[in-house]
């Protein structure tokens, strides 16, 4: 597992390093914004890319590089999430195109409901429709507060062919929670990800503190304006005296570049055997 | 609208704006025209953009987009993960429990809360108070439904608390100053 994960972290290094644009393709502005709201990120920082799109200085290979870099990162998060719940990254996606699918050819040939009177049959139809997401399954809010334990518990507690159902159905808050609690290294990769993603998107992420439970960043601007600060992790914000014991001192940022996930990596796994 | 770099935060440019806080019930009648939906202005981090006003605890703070200790000893700061004020969902705010919402605990079910920004007046009524952990995000989540949460630290005489209180509201109206295309005054 281990050797497949820096393998894959390799790859996706490589990639980095050696400039993103896989595919030639001619992404828009939308296009971009589309995979980054599917993936959750956050609508400052979308907003944030659209003006510095908007502003004229980015070429069609940068568009293409961004759309390409949320892509990989989508699937890197989704690989990291399924393999968690000991669920095959390729059987899963191949599970859920063939659901959405059947479910498309499925609402194609329903009949046409307004012109048909109502009649006995509608209430024995009413009894067979089929189950809701909230009628088979604990709410993303449940799931949410869950420990990683009680997490995959519960995911393999659940019928095979379910699994894979629940956990591509989970809303983004509740896969950034399994994220969130996530093995360092995985943390660490999806983080360095993020950065490299944000920074095809015109902004610099800076990692300000890590501590036990979360680690806080700065995404700034080419100009260096501050435009969003984020706490990756699962402390609320806190209103008042800070109590956590930032293993950085705030406003010494670090800036993790492309080059910077061993470092990131490592780092991380220092301060906390320090700790 | 004054524009200042922060002496905290590198990068951090703090915006505070001149709001309108007229209570709907003091304009006169023939200026009073509103919209149900309208054009949201959507503010930098930093920038102060809304004026939250409660009555029932004598509270009036300026409300700022994004968090930092910085726009925390200035006034209340909105997460910048919750949506703006005025769009559909769960709109988040906190400030010191030592300053700005000392008197958070005091608000009761029903009492009205109002959000002034440079594009519409949005009123609440509280409809639950809550408690919660710090790592208990089930508060400050999006929602279907259109809230504001409020929230801050649990008060101690020594430390700080893991625990935060605060209260939910629910949407009473939308006054919008412009109208979204095509919609009709209210």
């Amino acid at each position: 597992m281990k050797q497949k994960f820096y393998a894959f972290c390799a790859s996706v290094l490589t990639a980095c390093l050696g400039g993103m644009n896989l595919t030639a393709s001619a992404y828009t502005a939308d296009d971009v914004a589309a995979k980054a709201r599917a993936a959750g990120w956050p609508e400052t920082l979308i907003q944030t890319g659209y003006n510095q799109w908007a502003s004229g200085e980015y070429t069609q290979a940068q568009l293409d590089d961004a759309y390409n870099s949320v892509s990989e990162y989508n699937e890197q998060t989704e690989e990291f999430i399924y393999n968690s719940f000991g669920i095959d990254p390729d059987e899963a996606r191949q599970q859920v195109a063939e659901n959405e699918a059947k479910k498309n050819a499925e609402s194609e040939t329903e009949p046409q409901t307004e012109t048909q009177p109502a009649s006995a049959d509608t209430a024995a139809n009413a009894e067979t429709q089929p189950e809701t997401k909230a009628d088979k399954y604990i709410s993303d809010s449940e799931f949410i507060n869950m420990s990683m334990e009680q997490k995959q518990e519960y995911v393999s507690s659940l019928p095979a062919d379910e699994k894979t159902e629940f956990i591509s159905t989970l809303s983004q808050e509740a896969k950034n929670s399994i994220i969130k609690q996530l093995p360092t290294e995985e943390k660490a990769a999806i983080m360095q990800k993020y950065i490299d993603t944000a920074s095809t998107m015109g902004m610099n992420v800076t990692v300000d503190s890590i501590t036990e439970k979360d680690i806080s960043v700065t995404v700034r601007n080419n100009d260096g304006i501050v435009i969003d600060k984020a706490e990756v992790g699962v402390v609320i914000d806190e209103t008042g005296i800070s109590h956590t014991k930032p293993l950085v001192a705030a406003g010494t940022g670090l800036l993790v570049s492309a080059a910077g996930f061993g470092w990131l990596y490592w780092y991380i796994k220092h301060t906390e055997q320090d700790s | 609208m004054k524009i200042a770099p922060s002496s905290g935060l590198e990068g951090l440019v703090i915006k505070e704006n001149q709001i309108e806080t007229t209570p709907v019930s003091e304009i006169p009648e023939e200026e009073q025209k509103f919209y149900d939906t309208g054009e949201i202005i959507r503010p930098s981090f930093g920038e102060q953009y809304a004026v939250l006003q409660c009555e029932a605890i004598s509270l009036s703070v300026p409300v700022y987009w994004g968090s930092s200790a910085e726009l925390l000893e200035r006034g209340a700061c909105q997460a910048s993960s919750s949506v703006v004020i005025g769009e559909k969902g769960n709109s988040v705010i906190d400030a010191n429990v030592n300053t700005f919402f000392a008197d958070l605990n005091k608000l009761e079910t029903g009492d009205s809360i109002t959000l002034y920004t440079s594009y519409g007046i949005f009123e609440y009524q509280v409809s639950e108070k809550i408690q919660f952990l710090n790592t208990d995000k089930k508060y400050v989540l999006p929602t279907e439904d259109d809230r504001l949460t409020l929230y801050t630290c649990e008060a101690q005489v020594l430390g700080t608390s893991d625990n935060r209180t605060g209260v939910t509201c629910n949407l009473i109206s939308r006054k919008f100053y412009n109208p979204a295309e095509g919609e009709a005054e209210s």
